[in-house]
């Protein structure tokens, strides 16, 4: 009986999800357009949906997004509240907050566009994620601006 | 001769003819049936290089140096991994363990010269690529790094020679071809340096240098994709991770005069700002899909002259 030929590490791991990957250019985008919450939620499914080899450090890149923007909205508030900051710079200490959230993103992008790759070399066939990314930004991107969210909810999902 | 030797010399044949998914696919047959071979692990590794793949790269040297810790091409292809990831140091480490157990290496003095390069290191990077040519005057591989070094440094007409050498033998190796192309190109002979781009992608079309090379010749043609091709170029020229910070810097910068223009008196600065920051974002994005559609259209419609 012929060996089984050797797998490499950096292959995805073909799973029942794999016919909903799409390129991780769309969670970027909608990351971009529609918020943090929908772009982190997509990126996390597209991870799994891959079957990336780095799907664990992946993960952990969504939870240092979302967990870093709580705590630094709650650095900055008590930075103002105690005069540390002032007001006239509270605008760009927000700018951390965008900082932290586009640099995860890219590094989501970087991580999965490799593995995509790979998904496409070995013939995964991916799917358009153009208007499910337009959905979210016209419908969920309104929906969440409606929303009455608690503030720091609505930092983490915006 | 066992199932694992000859995917392994059918590995060793289809490198060397630059067919390198065809040699990742013998060695991963060889690995099959016999996954603990430590050579195997290190030649995978390095025609996963070849293809970018520098995760599995380093992780299929890490295993081939777990195997056969004092192996020399284990280490080589550490070294090799580390350059491609930027960890010069490492690689470094792993040479010189490598020059121990095997000091009289060509491939070992080849890959020290393009750690120098990569160091920016030309002069040493040219001692030791000189050595690797006279450890080893038949392997092709060597003259043609020590064309693109004297390119490099200016010499055109030795480079040239020593290019031409290489392809009087070896018509389709890659690397020469492309160091004749610029030489073509830098002549100002932009058709025959076009040629010589299309000739090498189309014996690896992944290849990275011939790509540079085809991209600078389009650059050379248009101004606009040109501009596109050297901020490209600038951005991805060392690791992702700068690639990263550099773009977020650019976007930071961007948002941070946003925010400070206004408070400093200047709030009609603003729109303009905005604008030129979105002709930018639509430029960096329509540029890479035009500049590939338009390589893609000149390979399908290359024909080689007859005297190429």
């Amino acid at each position: 009986m012929a060996a089984l030929p050797y797998r490499l590490p950096d292959e995805p791991r073909p799973s029942g999800l794999s016919r909903y990957a799409v390129d991780p250019l769309w969670p970027l985008l909608t990351l971009m357009l529609a918020g943090g919450g929908f772009g982190l939620a997509w990126f996390a499914f597209n991870s799994a949906a891959l079957g990336s080899p780095t799907r664990g450090r992946e993960w952990a890149c969504v939870a240092l997004s979302v967990f870093g923007t709580v705590a630094l909205v709650f650095t900055i508030g008590v930075l103002l509240g105690s005069g540390w900051l002032r007001p006239e710079h509270q605008a760009y200490a927000f700018l951390s907050l965008l900082l932290l959230k586009v640099g995860v993103a890219y590094t989501l992008y970087l991580m999965q566009q490799r593995c995509f790759e790979i998904f496409e070399h070995y013939g995964g066939e991916p799917r358009n994620g153009m208007p499910l990314m337009i959905l979210l930004a016209v419908v969920g991107r309104g929906a969440l601006d409606m929303t009455g969210w608690p503030m720091m909810l609505r930092m983490v999902l915006q | 001769m066992s199932e694992h030797d000859h995917y392994y010399h059918l590995a060793e044949r289809y490198y060397a003819h630059g067919r390198i998914d065809a040699a990742i696919d013998a060695l991963l047959r060889s690995l099959g049936e016999d996954p603990d071979q430590s050579d195997a692990h290190a030649f995978l590794s390095l025609c996963l290089i070849k293809r970018q793949r520098l995760h599995a790269a380093e992780l299929e040297a890490a295993r081939a140096l777990e195997l056969e810790p004092e192996s020399p091409f284990a280490h080589l292809a550490a070294a090799v991994a580390a350059i491609a990831r930027r960890n010069l140091k490492q690689a470094q480490a792993h040479l010189d363990s490598a020059r121990e157990l095997q000091p009289d290496s060509a491939a070992i003095a080849d890959a020290y010269a393009r750690l120098y390069l990569a160091w920016g290191r030309d002069a040493q990077a040219l001692e030791e690529a000189r050595r690797a040519c006279e450890l080893d005057p038949d392997d092709p591989d060597y003259p043609a790094l020590l064309a693109s070094l004297e390119l490099r440094r200016g010499d055109r007409a030795r480079a040239e020679a020593l290019a031409r050498d290489v392809l009087r033998g070896h018509p389709e190796h890659v690397e020469a071809l492309c160091v004749l192309g610029h030489c073509e190109l830098a002549a100002g002979r932009t058709d025959s340096a076009r040629d010589h781009a299309a000739w090498a992608l189309q014996i690896d079309p992944m290849d990275g240098d011939a790509l540079t090379l085809m991209a600078a010749v389009k650059a050379r043609r248009s101004w606009a994709l040109g501009l596109w091709w050297r901020f490209q170029s600038f951005i991805s020229a060392g690791s992702r991770t700068r690639a990263v910070v550099l773009l977020i810097g650019m976007f930071l910068i961007y948002r941070i005069a946003l925010i400070a223009l206004p408070q400093n008196g200047l709030p009609q600065w603003t729109g303009p700002l905005s604008y030129a920051w979105l002709l930018f974002c639509a430029y960096t994005w329509i540029a890479p899909s035009l500049f590939w559609r338009s390589v893609k259209k000149e390979l399908e419609q290359v024909r080689l002259r007859p005297g190429f």
